[in-house]
């Protein structure tokens, strides 16, 4: 009697002795780790795209003040200090979906599956997501913990794994899923991985494992899969898979690319997904909505407008990268949206950092505005791989041993922007024509995030005369520190807590 | 045949006595009272008795038996002796209690007149502080037994007819028999797991057998907030924003000088939110009475108060109904109670720095206007965000919470044979608690907007219920006394919520915003869930005394919680304690200046078991979830919500206390000192394990915080020359002291203010609980040089960036350069040393009394302006800022970026001294003479005026110097908080 009027059961949720059992077990197990994916704060703010804007040359902090976000300002100018939320939030979030993946791994074999394949699909999907966190873990810190099971509390003494082995163990998870994810997303299933997002994926991290882990981090050896070592002509392969395989094109009207209607459109080949309708209003508990609060951020401030919405003014654009688009690039007003040129009524004096320019394939517009919480729950999804990045990646692959095969995919991207009579500039294998791709990657990706991880696989030189380039006076003043290598700090906190057996990374 | 009696009455040292009451028992309506030179005249019949009483005197009671002439001697009260208090599971007499007790009795509650319970505990007894959270009607106390011993919750157990209960705010005051407050570990070891943060055991009024009686009544005042805050003036905020914005070569906002001399005062936003005496009104009715197997009271009340602030948005209603009862039949007894409250509130928020109206009127600018003229409402060109015109904010602000309580029992005792007592009782406790609000559709301007409207509500369902089982023994063999309790409870809480919410509705009025109003399908929706709460306990005690000279008492209980898992889910919480009453003792028998003299020693061990359920075991939650879909369909995951501790155990609280009771004169002095020294350990924290590991951490047994301190009461009262006097002084003194945290930081990082104040509060070893961390300062740079000589010992300039009068960092670890790691206490929000007098005068028919509480040696952190967005308005102490060499040495100079984040940094700029000393009560009161009450058939008739909050000494410039807590880690930080109001009551007490 005395143990049964105690031994309550909770009431609302279940416990981790009866859950796993099941292919709903394991399916809400899987959902899980997706979650993670649309977090963006483990501490303050920090969309991912709004992060990579602000490092690069494409955009500053912004936000009221100076003290607003300092952790965002301080990372515009490579001076964030170790204790910065930014840096810890973005680790955090990343692990919490590493462990998500980690303990459904390590759960899978005890669950009954009726189909196989099933099992199958979910544990490449696992892979992928987990490949997925490790690849921009790695790319912001370099020097990590490379966790693959869940650890107990007391196993925190943990170390920095090789940099070579963390970028093989992402590209062993994205290989297995890109052999084992199905190729067709039905409609009702869109936002999960495919074959093809695990391959883009791949080529991706290939590419930033050559020109950053080895030129940057002094990683020695090829990138590999488990025992395969992954050769340029694999992913050369991979990209035409997906060229030709995949069944996903290139939008026909850029502009068709952005805003509600055109989500997970034929071109999308991975995307975060993001909807008001779960209308949350918990602000202590923002990673809970489904909404994308990056869009709120980047909005100006004061706005009075029949279109334009208001916002928090981070992220404004820089001239650098309003100046980088070609007269004429129908692109341009597209993605920045030029205060000046639109006339918009707002308040810049309210904006710190200010350019009169911002991104505007995100921007908050009146017509898309949740009814409610409006703040966190705006529906614009992120698009993480486009198409047009697959044949970018394809141009420049194939720029030293296929040039026509180069200029064909980099020339489909000039034409959808500039149209069919368009006559694209013509690749050579040097500089210039690498230039002429990462300027297409610019424009083409602008507001996408992408542009800090492009200008650090070209050393750190070249991204220190880019970034340097784009600042101005202060507040704009802006300059890459190459001591940092490029990264953030690692989380004081997660020294301190491993024991000491973390190390901080150069320059912090 | 009527006689008529005369005579003088005297106290024993011969002086006369003016205003001793005199009445005929028989026929208590007739009556009279003494002159001014002690003499009275009754007409009374020859076989009568007369009564004589006077306050603080033992009353007289003298057969008349034919006598015409009858002088009295009056002497003073010694029934103090045979006081009794009440501890857990029975009473003791006051003299033989061994332990820590501290009591408030029925009169004390009654003189403050208060609307809350804890009001009346504050000053009262040294070592409980207590603190209202904000000056909101219906806010809650924060309520500290001997100093705060936790990172959880430090609440004390209220514990009220032996029942359990979450908090007092549902108790009528008047309800009240007493109050006691058992502080030191060996009283509150009987109720085991709860009670390491001291015990509250609150007694309702039972009816007297033999004595009918009807009362009521009635009060009624005004309030107004005892004070505004100097702030900035339309000019002055001009002229300031010009300088700052021109401190950064910035275009100046306010160019023409025409335009800022015809500024003038602007809106005075305080002025605009504040509601000028607003009205609270409260009536008691009570009935009780009784024979000799029978007593009943009966009570019914109505409370209402409106806030200060915000006019129709916050005020407090309150109806109490009461019946309580008692029946012997034979050896068996059989009692009930039963209590129902309804309450209304309605609240903003009291202490807020984003939502909170004050915090949008202090940091509104005074340029705008309240409305424009076109009668829309003004909005900011400088202020932003959440900074709107807080005057239309409050005009969007609709929500009401009611709740309904009732607490009851029943119980019934047995005397199986002479000393031998088995009692047995059931009690419940159920509420209902529903909150509703309406958001219009709005703009405010910054933030503020919302573009559909929404009515929204909640249920919560409470339900407790404990039966209580006991057996008591009694005897005396010989010289030595003996008492023997043996018990066991059970006690289970289930608790469950609804509630639901849709947008766009058909009528824009909070009258009719239900939810079946709305007509946006897409925006329906509900929630709902439940927990519940199970505690099975056994405890023992044993008193012993020897010829009333030497007590001793133990305690243990056995305590079974459902928030622990097997591995600990008992835990055993044993006291001891003794006491030498001295003045029993033959060498101390003819010390006449003595008259009673004990000292007493305990030591025991309780615990803390409030850490929410589940801990100890990894909860699967739903909470995650992914948008799957063309049809954006939101997909539940689950994943586990933290990693578990199974070994997870209470908090325990050890305790040392001795003391000393003393009454002196006859007892006309009295006194009392505790020591205690208390060490709360197996704290219950968060253990911050590294991100990496990727899920919540586990809570932990890590930690321990040391209280020690002293507490004083005294007391003394007196006749003088016909006045009554009646003092009382209580103080305390606490050293509170973190002993360690189980993590490798040695550290929890505490509260958070605004955008980019973090951690403003730590608790670490070595420190108080919840100091202010932040930075030193050591003046402001007057000029460059000073900067360029401001080194480390390295020869570093530590601060190369900064400009003439911007602040000066102290470099703490003189690494020449400023971080975190130069963060340091910069102050302490609990008082050292705290300070309550009561004094009660009287004289013939008029009563007296005041009540002045002090709190010494806080500090409070002023996080009234919202810094972080620099055209907020500013205190007007900013126009002694520093302006050039020579201007300042403390208040840095304004800017707008801020970049030596002189306004940024959490530092001591913003820490104050928070002592205080107020005169928290005054009250006068006049009782008519029972000569001519009695013509109108009334027994007492008094009428009284009271003023609270009327004289408040400070050096704090916020609104108000307290401050309650947020959480244990949370306390003292102003952020702008609901002030307390002066009110002025009239009011009467009307006895048949």
């Amino acid at each position: 009697c005395t143990k049964d009027f105690l031994e309550l059961e909770p009431l609302t949720d279940r416990s981790e002795d009866n859950f796993y059992k099941t292919e709903q077990d394991a399916f809400e197990a899987i959902v899980s780790i997706y979650d993670v994916l649309q977090w963006q704060t483990g501490g303050g703010y920090h969309p991912w795209d709004l992060v990579c804007n602000i490092l690069s040359d494409d955009a500053f902090a912004g936000g009221s003040g100076p003290g607003d976000r300092p952790g965002l300002v301080r990372m515009g100018k490579f001076s964030n200090f170790t204790n910065d939320e930014e840096p810890l939030g973005l680790w955090k979030d990343r692990y919490a979906g590493i462990y998500r993946a980690n303990l459904f791994l390590d759960k899978v074999e005890n669950i009954q599956f009726e189909n196989e394949d099933l099992k199958t699909r979910f544990i490449a999907e696992a892979r992928f997501l987990r490949g997925y966190f490790y690849y921009e873990l790695v790319q912001f810190y370099g020097h990590i913990p490379l966790i693959l099971k869940p650890l107990s509390p007391t196993e925190n003494q943990q170390v920095a794994a090789d940099p070579a082995d963390v970028y093989d163990q992402i590209a062993d998870d994205l290989y297995y899923a890109y052999q084992n994810l199905p190729e067709n997303i039905p409609a009702a299933e869109k936002g999960r991985a495919s074959k093809w997002a695990a391959g883009a994926l791949l080529a991706r991290v290939y590419l930033f494992h050559k020109g950053y882990g080895k030129g940057v981090l002094g990683i020695t050896r090829d990138l590999k899969a488990g025992d395969k070592t992954l050769a340029e002509t694999d992913i050369e392969a991979i990209i035409d898979d997906i060229v030709n395989n995949s069944g996903h094109a290139l939008v026909p009207n850029y502009a068709d690319l952005w805003g509600v209607g055109n989500e997970n459109n034929v071109e999308s080949i991975f995307e975060i997904q993001h909807t008001q309708k779960a209308d949350w209003g918990d602000w202590n508990w923002r990673n809970g909505t489904e909404g994308n609060w990056a869009v709120v951020m980047t909005g100006f401030r004061g706005v009075e407008d029949p279109i334009y919405d208001i916002g928090w003014s981070f992220q404004p654009a820089s001239k650098s990268l309003a100046d980088e688009f070609e007269t004429g690039d129908p692109r341009y007003s597209v993605s920045i949206l030029d205060a000046a040129a639109e006339g918009l009524v707002y308040k810049p004096q309210d904006c710190y950092q200010h350019t009169g320019y911002a991104f505007k394939k995100f921007y908050p517009r009146k017509a898309d505005k949740p009814a409610t919480n409006d703040a966190l729950n705006w529906p614009y999804n992120r698009p993480v791989i486009r198409f047009a990045d697959v044949l970018l990646m394809g141009a420049e692959l194939n720029l030293d041993n296929d040039l026509g095969k180069a200029q064909d995919y980099y020339s489909r991207v000039r034409k959808r922007a500039f149209g069919d009579s368009h006559v694209p500039p013509t690749l050579t294998n040097d500089a210039d024509g690498l230039d002429l791709i990462y300027h297409e990657r610019r424009v083409e990706f602008a507001g996408e995030g992408l542009r800090y991880w492009d200008l650090l696989r070209r050393g750190l030189t070249y991204a220190e005369e880019k970034i340097n380039a784009a600042a101005g006076a202060a507040p704009l003043d802006e300059t890459f520190n190459s001591a940092t290598l490029g990264l953030l700090p690692i989380p004081q906190t997660e020294i301190t807590l491993s024991g000491n057996k973390l190390t901080q990374n150069a320059g912090y | 045949q009527e006689i008529t009696v005369s005579g003088t009455v005297t106290s024993s040292d011969g002086t006369t006595l003016p205003g001793v009451t005199v009445v005929v028992k028989e026929n208590p309506s007739k009556g009279t009272v003494t002159d001014v030179d002690g003499k009275y005249t009754i007409k009374v019949l020859p076989d009568q008795t007369l009564e004589f009483s006077f306050v603080g005197m033992e009353t007289q009671t003298i057969p008349i038996e034919g006598r015409t002439l009858i002088n009295v001697t009056m002497n003073e009260a010694s029934q103090m002796i045979e006081e009794l208090v009440v501890v857990g599971y029975g009473v003791q007499k006051k003299s033989l209690v061994s332990s820590s007790v501290s009591k408030v009795s029925s009169e004390d509650i009654e003189k403050a007149a208060p609307l809350r319970v804890e009001q009346a505990l504050q000053g009262r007894t040294a070592g409980v502080q207590v603190i209202s959270n904000s000056g909101q009607p219906g806010e809650g106390f924060t309520v500290r037994i001997r100093g705060v011993g936790t990172n959880g919750t430090s609440d004390p157990l209220y514990i009220v007819d032996g029942m359990p209960v979450g908090g007092i705010d549902y108790l009528n005051p008047n309800d009240i028999q007493s109050v006691e407050i058992l502080k030191d570990a060996s009283a509150s070891a009987i109720y085991g797991a709860r009670a390491a943060n001291g015990v509250v055991l609150i007694t309702t009024k039972q009816g007297e057998k033999g004595k009918f009686s009807v009362n009521y009544d009635y009060s009624m005042g005004f309030q107004n907030a005892w004070k505004k805050v100097s702030l900035l003036n339309a000019k002055e905020y001009a002229i300031i924003m010009n300088e700052s914005y021109a401190n950064d070569n910035k275009a100046i906002p306010f160019p023409d000088m025409a335009v800022i001399d015809s500024l003038g005062n602007g809106t005075d936003w305080q002025d605009e939110i504040f509601y000028k005496n607003a009205p609270t009104y409260n009536h008691q009715f009570s009935v009780s009475g009784g024979n000799e197997n029978s007593t009943f009271m009966s009570s019914l009340s109505y409370t209402y108060q409106d806030g200060i602030v915000a006019k129709g948005k916050s005020n407090y209603e309150r109806y109490t109904y009461r019946l309580n009862s008692t029946h012997k039949i034979g050896k068996f007894s059989i009692g009930n109670s039963i209590a129902y409250t309804n309450k209304i509130t309605r609240g903003i928020d009291p202490n807020e720095e984003f939502g909170g109206p004050l915090s949008k009127a202090i940091n509104m600018d005074p340029i705008t206007p309240v409305k424009n003229p076109d009668g829309t409402w003004g909005v900011s060109n400088y202020a932003t965000q959440e900074v709107v015109n807080p005057v239309a904010y409050l005009s969007i602000l609709n929500s009401k919470y009611v709740e309904n309580k009732v607490v009851g029992g029943v119980w019934g005792e047995l005397e199986i044979i002479k000393g031998l007592k088995a009692r047995t009782s059931f009690n419940v406790d159920y509420a209902n608690g529903s909150s509703r609000s309406f958001i219009p559709i709005y703009d405010l301007g910054g933030n503020v907007r919302t573009s559909t409207s929404e009515a929204n509500g909640t249920v919560n369902k409470w339900f407790t219920w404990q039966n209580e089982n006991t057996l008591t023994y009694t005897k005396a063999f010989g010289d030595h006394n003996v008492s023997a309790m043996i018990g066991m409870t059970a006690n289970r809480y289930y608790h469950e919520y609804i509630g639901g919410k849709k947008n766009d509705l058909l009528f824009n009025d909070f009258e009719h915003a239900w939810i079946n109003n709305g007509t946006d399908e897409d925006s329906y929706k509900a929630w709902g869930g439940a927990d519940e709460h199970a505690l099975l306990s056994y405890f023992g005690r044993v008193n012993y005394d020897f010829k009333g000279k030497y007590v001793f008492e133990g305690v243990l209980r056995a305590d079974g919680s459902s928030n622990f898992g097997v591995n600990n889910r008992f835990g055993y919480f044993p006291a001891f304690s003794a006491g030498w009453l001295l003045s029993k003792e033959d060498f101390l028998q003819g010390v006449n200046a003595i008259s009673f003299l004990k000292l007493r020693a305990g030591w025991g061990r309780n615990g803390n078991e409030a850490i929410g359920a589940f801990r100890y075991t990894s909860l699967i939650g739903a909470g995650s979830k992914y948008t799957f879909g063309t049809d954006e369909v939101i997909t539940v995951g689950s994943n586990p919500i933290a990693i578990s501790n199974p070994d997870l155990k209470w908090e325990t609280s050890e305790q040392t206390n001795i003391g000393i009771d003393a009454r002196f004169l006859s007892d006309r002095l009295s006194v009392t000192i505790d020591l205690y020294n208390k060490l709360t350990k197996d704290l219950l924290v968060v253990a911050p394990i590294p991100a990496f590991i990727g899920n919540g951490a586990p809570y932990v047994n890590g930690g321990s915080v040391r209280n020690k301190g002293v507490e004083l009461e005294l007391g003394y009262k007196t006749l003088w020359n016909g006045i009554g006097i009646n003092a009382n002084l209580s103080g305390s003194y606490n050293k509170n002291e973190v002993i360690d945290i189980n993590n490798s930081e040695g550290r929890i990082y505490g509260t958070s203010l605004a955008v980019g104040m973090y951690n403003i509060t730590m608790m670490e070893e070595g420190y108080p609980i919840a100091y202010f961390w932040g930075y030193k300062t050591a003046g402001v740079f007057q000029n460059q040089e000073q900067i360029l000589n401001y080194k480390s010992s390295d020869g570093t300039v530590i601060q190369p960036n900064a400009k003439p009068g911007d602040l000066i960092w102290v470099d703490q670890n003189d690494d020449g350069k400023i971080d975190d790691n130069d963060r340091t206490q910069i102050g302490n929000p609990y008082p050292d040393f705290t300070l309550g007098l009561n004094l009660g005068l009287s004289w013939k028919d008029f009563d007296f009394s005041m009540f002045w509480y002090g709190a010494f040696g806080q500090e409070i952190f002023n996080g009234t302006r919202r810094y972080d967005l620099p055209m907020s308005n500013w205190n007007s102490s900013v126009l002694d800022r520093w302006t050039g060499e020579g201007t300042s040495n403390s208040h840095p100079r304004v800017t707008i970026d801020d970049p030596n984040q002189n306004y940024f940094k959490v530092s001591d700029f913003y820490v104050e001294d928070g002592s205080f000393l107020r005169l928290k009560n005054v009250t006068l009161g006049y009782t008519l003479p029972t000569s001519i009450s009695q013509k109108v058939k009334v027994q007492k008739l008094r009428v009284f005026v009271t003023g609270t909050n009327l004289l408040t000494f400070t050096k704090y410039s916020g609104f108000d110097p307290e401050i309650g807590a947020r959480s244990s880690l949370d306390i003292g930080i102003d952020r702008n908080i609901y002030p307390q109001a002066r009110t002025f009551l009239f009011g009467v007490n009307l006895s048949f």
